[in-house]
């Protein structure tokens, strides 16, 4: 029994862990890929008077309409490039828009056990992994906009 | 008094509810067509802060600062919408109206719940119009400024009809008395 559940352990611990790495106002984020629902143009918001905030826009998608998180604003950056993308997290109260940079996210998979701590405050996140460059957060596109 | 305009949406037995489509700075915005009373030309209206239309009194409310919008001067689209419901009257400022349109109730999409301060409490939906969105203003929260009347309930013989005085095509098509 002890010898299974040390066997557990390590199964847990060498878990992969598949990321999306983008940028926001070139500020490098990542995202667990089971919390995106897709990418795509940025087609320009509406905007809807509001007091949530950074919620304070929608984007059209032929009959439906998608709220939208300013995580630029809550970075305090703006987003780069003419071509900006649109990233789709999915969260429970249904997917929720983000324009991201126009530089083409990338797929990253590591070792969950790699995640560590995340210092900075700024932003809620879930840990952090370090690569060649630096720290990345790693979002919780599930929880953006819900303090 | 009958109002035509576009209607969105296809089966016949769901029920309709009419919009007047009015754009304040960027933004387009529908108010319910029961609270509709008239629509006057900036000539027409003046500059005073209550309107007497027919003997009623119509505060005026400044919806663009209520939502925090920009405001541009008046311009040959801008008018004057006259609203009254449960006898509270008010007339707001807009920079252009649209038209009117019929929603079946099942296409008034629901504000996404992500918002979730207090404007829940201004729109009662989303209303897609066009290429893009009309923000649906709820009655009740849009006349909350306002003065209460003096008359009691709107006499509905009262209304005015929402005319066209417009030089505007997009009026010609939207409505029609």
């Amino acid at each position: 029994m002890l010898r299974g559940a040390v066997g557990r352990q390590r199964q847990v611990s060498s878990q992969l862990c598949h990321l999306l790495v983008f940028s926001v106002g070139g500020r490098r984020l990542a995202v667990k890929t089971e919390e995106i629902g897709g990418i795509s143009a940025w087609v320009g918001s509406i905007p809807i008077p509001s007091c949530t905030p950074f919620i304070s826009s929608v984007i059209r998608r032929d009959q439906a309409v998608f709220p939208v998180f300013d995580l630029a604003g809550m970075l305090k950056v703006r987003v780069k490039g003419e071509q900006r993308l649109c990233l789709m997290a999915k969260q429970a109260d249904g997917a929720i828009a983000i324009c991201i940079d126009e530089e083409m996210p990338a797929l990253h998979s590591l070792d969950a056990a790699k995640i560590q701590a995340y210092r900075g405050n700024d932003i809620d996140t879930v840990g952090c992994f370090t690569d060649e460059f630096e720290d990345v957060p790693i979002i919780s596109a599930t929880r953006l906009g819900a303090a | 008094m009958s109002l035509r305009g576009h209607r969105i949406g296809s089966a016949a037995q769901v029920p309709i509810e009419r919009f007047l489509i009015v754009g304040i700075d960027t933004q387009q915005f529908a108010l319910s067509a029961e609270l509709v009373q008239g629509l006057l030309t900036m000539e027409e209206s003046g500059s005073v802060s209550t309107l007497m239309v027919q003997g009623q009194e119509y505060p005026s409310l400044d919806l663009g600062d209520r939502l925090g919008l920009a405001q541009a001067g008046d311009g040959p689209e801008t008018r004057m919408v006259l609203l009254a419901q449960a006898g509270i009257r008010a007339c707001i400022r807009v920079d252009q109206v649209h038209g009117l349109v019929e929603v079946e109730r099942t296409r008034l999409l629901p504000l996404p719940r992500q918002f979730r301060s207090e404007e829940r409490n201004w729109y009662v939906g989303l209303i897609l119009y066009g290429e893009g969105v009309a923000v649906g203003l709820h009655s009740r929260w849009l006349l909350s400024g306002a003065m209460e009347g003096h008359s009691g309930l709107l006499n509905q013989e009262q209304r005015l009809p929402l005319r066209l005085s417009d030089t505007s095509d997009r009026m010609r098509k939207g409505i029609a008395c």
